[in-house]
């Protein structure tokens, strides 16, 4: 078994140095090919493993021990330890990068380097994911902060005079400040063993005072290691190039790296700390939320969605729920990998012709215009937003429960911890906001009339498309929540959770709380997802509704005039003003001014007001008319890459039902 | 025969000088035969030192002394111990493959070889001598013979000549140093193991001595305002006298300190630790700074030397523990500051001879007039990309370890550690040098097809293939070297404290 690890460990050095020194001998299919294999056996063999002993027995360890270096008391040695959260997070991310690798198998042709940086990325993840020393984590991070450079020059070599290239300083920064860490930590400790240092802080009872220091320096590199505020311009530089090739790289260097090393490092880092984080990153993650609900640009999309969710996950951890955040990090990974891929293909077969920089900053209105949907897609962004909200039945339902109960649970515990649950659930309605607004807009392309015949989904019209998402969520609500609906919840939740293996050392959870999570989480999507819906599909009621609410209040306040039917002023003509786009409710409004000044100054500031409504119109719904033109539709093989991901996410789903 | 290994090794290149002295003007092929003859003899015989190296004794191996001036007891003792042992084994290798470069063929003087072989004996000399007089004499030819050659190649090059005879107050300065510690001890030994074992107890003379042995060497090893010698070597294109200044001579400044004086001057080292701690951080600074500022890559070097030696210099600071520290920490550190300062060697080695090559294809590595690139030229830009990433200590590679060790020991000293951070943070600077040099390769331009192939299949290339190999031999197995160390730092800092 030793042995085996060791092989498992091994497999992605060997394909580095099998690319690097037969570079010429074979063609580069070939080395693709191999890679492609190489990965898929490491997540075969790892999930055969998974199935054979740690199903069984949720304590079974597999260490191997190798003796690298000992000078007196400095003893370095390579002890990696395979757990089942390591053998978990190994075939995540053995799988994602089999799938994208096999989704690019014909788009290799003339780029060996990827494979060799994405197997060098592939080691150093290993490396981290299973060993127990902080030092190796440090040198191997350091590694990887390479790697992503690498892809970097990989990727944009064709684009010369490219100043964002110094922004990679941030992560080498990052870097040198997780050695300070890891130095203190040694110089406190005299080790650089995670299981003894944590044993070493839990039988003193005087932590030592170096403890803020290294906490502090800890975050601090993650937050520059993770690209997260004020740093997060760097990510952007990162994903340049190869949408796929840049992302799957990238989310593996910048989202997952460091939160596997929060993970670890969480028990060994000061709580006054993480609780200054939870805020911190909360506050930084609606920050990430928004601006991906309302960037116009695909690439922002992409990495503000990413980094929110990275700043979910960390939030969950900083509330002390390490154990929850492990579902939601594989789910996570899923689907903004099945994003990526999605995206990628409209940008490859939508924008085959344009030239580099505008490939850089596609916009979605961009690629709303080359676009011409087939049924298939639509439906596949439509099911990506429900799995990304996380409707029932697929792991991301099971995960976001158990993060906010989770939060919940410790909330209740600790008073300070309030803030970041409202993060939380703000964060929620986001979520939904961020991705279905891409999707209508991809599906429903603002341009088109609302009266033609829809060409999207099985003859879907919008109108549909709510009342198919509402629906969908209110049933599969009622046969999860209630026994009489659904045989499988004689057994409660309390208890399928528990008995994920992941899960062991859960807080114990009440039937109440649990309740409340579901409640506010259905409420709270479903908000986000009506949001995008009122404001792409509607798009064209949105100022005046705005408009109207505005000149209620300036009448309130000002003039303070109450209308005479409060009734009608506030509840009807606004849902009016919404739903039959009347022009003229606005003279109804204005009617009737005293003075005739303060008349121009109020169609001034109406003007004013109708304007920026304009623009956030523009700039929510990605306003722009323009014909489309027919692409390709899903190559096979494509179709089949994309379908296993939401078979997996399902299946992912199921187990944990099941089990 | 191995008892007088270390004799054989300084009468072979004696033999070698005198033979392409007899030998007519114009049989340049048999001196230059002669000279890569005497030198592969002398790699042979430090292969065979090594071989026959008992690393687990820590004392003198391989000793030989014999009474030379018995008035003023002066004696021809050679030995070596992990100390030195790695410098030697890297002279000889350095010697070595110069002598197979292509370019000796076109001084094709009598006089340049025969410089070139005295140059040899000096240095090996320098490190095996174990009396302070033999010390100074085989110092003084070294430096002598090189100044000399320096003479002879750049003899349009007023200010490399100029810049060169900052040694010559260096060597005074030494020279007092050396006699202070003769007469404070009663004039008896010049050997340097007795002198080590009774070091003189009065504090001021130690930081005197101290301070006048340290500035001495502080233009060799380089230390910041001593450093314009080394930039001025590099203005030139031939990579003999550069190699042979940059690296060997950077050795001496080490070994001097690592020799002399962390022995003789246990109490004012400790107290002067502050002050090569400072100087290290600003070697680090100030060389990194400028290496990043430079716009051709052949520039840069020289600073990153400077900053390597101030790696070096922080890892002998940690001695500032002294009596009341942990053994293991100075023990660390100084492991890690020798180890450093022989991977450097090798590291910088590799760059001057791929930038001579670059040099001669044409290729210069500034971001304007940028002319290699990865896929046109796999060999060159792939050993390129190791050797940067070896730079900043990359696992894998040699640097790393020692560098790791330099910065943990350091780190733990008490009044250093805060030295330690300032310095971890510096660490920066030639990161983003690297950075800014991986991108310059990446982003090249392409080059032409008939200066691929001349690049790519010129023989003497593979000359630095062994320096590659050791680079990453010793980055996986570093206890091949550490244990040949260890053993004898163990007893120079059991002595100090």
């Amino acid at each position: 078994m030793n042995s085996f690890i060791l092989t498992l460990v091994l497999l992605p050095l060997l394909t580095f140095l099998l690319i690097s020194l037969l570079e010429h001998r074979f063609s580069i299919n070939a080395y693709g090919l191999f890679n492609i294999c190489i990965f898929i056996v490491t997540a075969m063999a790892l999930a055969l493993l998974f199935m054979l002993f740690f199903v069984q027995d949720s304590n079974y360890k597999v260490e191997v021990n190798w003796n690298w270096l000992t000078i007196n008391q400095l003893n370095l040695q390579f002890k990696l330890i395979l757990t089942n959260l390591s053998i978990v997070v190994l075939f995540i991310v053995t799988l994602i990068t089999s799938i994208v690798q096999l989704y690019m198998k014909n788009d290799h042709t003339s780029d060996k380097n990827h494979h060799k940086i994405l197997a060098l990325i592939l080691f150093s993840t290993f490396m981290i994911i299973l060993t127990d020393n902080i030092l190796i984590i440090s040198v191997f991070w350091f590694l990887i902060s390479f790697g992503s450079f690498f892809s970097y020059l990989n990727l944009n070599r064709l684009s010369s005079q490219n100043k964002d290239v110094n922004n990679f300083i941030i992560p080498f920064t990052g870097d040198i400040l997780f050695l300070v860490a890891t130095l203190i930590i040694y110089s406190q400790t005299t080790t650089f063993d995670l299981s003894v240092i944590n044993e070493t802080l839990r039988s003193t009872k005087n932590a030592p005072f170096a403890v803020p220091a290294w906490s502090i320096l800890i975050m601090i590199s993650v937050i520059l290691k993770g690209a997260h505020f004020p740093f997060h311009f760097w990510f952007r530089t990162a994903l340049k190039g190869r949408l796929v090739k840049s992302a799957i790289i990238q989310i593996l260097a910048i989202i997952l790296v460091p939160l596997y090393i929060l993970i670890r490092l969480y028990p060994i880092i000061l709580s006054a700390v993480l609780v200054f984080w939870a805020y911190y990153i909360g506050l930084a993650m609606l920050l990430y939320f928004t601006i991906a609900s309302i960037h116009k640009r695909v690439k922002a999309i992409i990495q503000f969605s990413l980094l929110g969710h990275s700043g979910l996950i960390i939030l969950g951890l900083s509330t002390f729920s390490n154990q929850a955040i492990i579902n939601y990090l594989i789910c996570f990974m899923l689907f903004s990998i099945l994003l990526c891929l999605l995206l990628d293909f409209l940008f490859e077969h939508g924008l085959r012709h344009k030239s580099q920089k505008e490939y850089k900053d596609v916009t979605l209105s961009q690629l709303v215009k080359n676009t011409d949907w087939s049924p298939f897609l639509s439906w596949m962004f439509l099911w990506l937003t429900l799995l990304v909200v996380g409707i029932p039945l697929t792991a991301t339902f099971i995960a976001k429960i158990d993060l906010y109960t989770s939060i919940f649970q410790v909330t209740t515990n600790k008073a300070q911890l309030w803030g970041p649950l409202i993060f939380a659930l703000i964060a929620n309605i986001l979520i939904a906001f961020y991705i279905a607004r891409v999707s209508l807009v991809l599906i429903y392309p603002p341009g088109r009339k609302t009266n033609t015949k829809p060409r999207s989904g099985f003859g879907l019209s919008h109108h549909h498309y709510l009342a198919l998402v509402i629906l969908s969520f209110l049933g599969l609500y009622l046969f999860y929540t209630y026994p009489h609906f659904n045989p499988l919840a004689s057994k409660t939740w309390l208890n399928l959770l528990v008995q994920f293996p992941l899960s062991k050392t859960r807080l114990p959870l009440n039937t109440s709380t649990l309740n409340l999570v579901y409640i506010l989480i259905l409420v709270l999507s479903i908000t986000g997802l009506c949001g995008a819906w009122f404001v792409v599909i509607k798009n064209r009621q949105f100022p005046y509704f705005l408009k109207i609410r505005f000149n209620d209040l300036y009448n309130l306040l000002l003039r303070g005039i109450i209308p005479e039917n409060y009734f009608s002023k506030f509840i009807v003509l606004p849902i009016k003003s919404v739903v039959l786009r009347t022009k003229d409710l606005e003279e109804k409004i204005m009617g009737g001014f005293p003075h005739r000044g303060m008349e121009i100054i109020v169609k001034k500031i109406l003007y004013l007001n109708n304007k920026i409504c304009i623009r956030i119109n523009k700039i929510l719904a990605c306003n722009s008319r323009s014909p489309s033109r027919p692409i390709q539709y899903l190559r096979n093989s494509n179709l089949l890459i994309v379908s296993l991901i939401y078979l997996l996410i399902i299946i992912i789903g199921l187990i944990v039902v099941l089990i | 025969m191995n008892q007088h290994l270390l004799l054989i090794n300084l009468i072979i290149p004696l033999i070698g000088s005198i033979f392409i002295f007899l030998i007519p003007k114009r049989r340049n092929d048999l001196m230059k035969s002669s000279v890569s003859t005497a030198t592969g003899l002398q790699l042979w015989i430090i292969i065979q030192l090594m071989l026959n190296f008992n690393p687990r004794y820590s004392g003198i191996q391989f000793s030989e002394n014999y009474s030379w001036i018995p008035n003023l007891s002066i004696n021809l003792f050679l030995g070596i111990d992990g100390i030195n042992l790695l410098f030697l084994v890297i002279t000889a290798l350095i010697f070595f493959t110069i002598t197979l470069l292509p370019h000796i063929k076109k001084l094709e003087k009598k006089y340049f070889y025969i410089l070139f072989l005295l140059a040899d004996i000096g240095l090996c000399g320098t490190f095996t001598a174990l009396d302070l007089f033999l010390f100074f004499s085989f110092l003084g030819l070294f430096l002598f013979s090189v100044f000399l050659l320096v003479l002879f190649i750049y003899n349009d090059d007023i200010r490399a000549i100029k810049s060169l005879t900052i040694f010559f107050p260096a060597y005074i300065v030494i020279m007092i140093g050396i006699l202070l510690i003769y007469f404070q001890n009663g004039a008896t030994s010049f050997n340097i193991l007795t002198l080590a074992q009774q070091p003189d107890q009065n504090v001021t003379l130690q930081i005197t001595g101290m301070l006048l042995i340290f500035l001495g060497f502080a233009p060799m090893v380089p230390i910041f305002p001593f450093h314009a010698w080394l930039i001025a070597t590099f203005k030139q294109e031939n990579p003999l006298i550069t190699t042979i200044m940059a690296i060997l001579m950077t050795k001496i400044g080490i070994y001097g300190i690592l020799r002399i004086c962390l022995p003789m001057f246990p109490q004012a080292i400790n107290i002067l630790a502050v002050i090569l701690a400072t100087f290290a951080i600003i070697n680090l600074f100030y060389g990194s700074i400028n290496a990043l500022s430079r716009r051709h890559f052949q520039d840069s070097i020289p600073y990153l030397i400077l900053c390597h030696a101030g790696f070096v210099l922080l890892g002998i600071a940690a001695i500032r523990s002294g009596a009341a520290g942990n053994f293991n920490t100075i023990l660390m550190a100084l492991t890690g500051a020798l180890q450093h300062s022989f991977n450097y060697s090798l590291i910088f080695f590799i760059l001057i001879i791929l930038v001579y090559y670059l040099n001669k294809q044409n290729i210069d590595l500034s971001p304007e007039n940028h002319k290699i690139s990865f896929s046109d030229l796999p060999v060159l830009t792939t050993i390129l990309v190791i050797t940067l990433l070896s730079l900043v200590g990359i696992p894998g590679t040699a640097g790393f370890i020692s560098q790791l060790l330099i910065l943990v020991g350091a780190y733990n000293t008490p009044v250093i550690r805060i030295f330690s951070i300032i310095f971890i943070l510096g660490i920066l600077f030639p990161i983003a040098f690297v950075l800014k040099n991986l991108y310059n390769i990446f982003y090249g331009y392409r080059i032409q097809a008939s200066q691929r192939h001349q690049a790519i299949t010129s023989g003497k290339f593979l000359l630095i293939i062994p320096f590659i190999l050791l680079t990453i031999i010793l980055g996986i197995l570093p206890h091949l070297t550490l244990n040949l160390i260890t053993p004898s730092l163990t007893r120079l800092i059991s002595a100090i404290m």
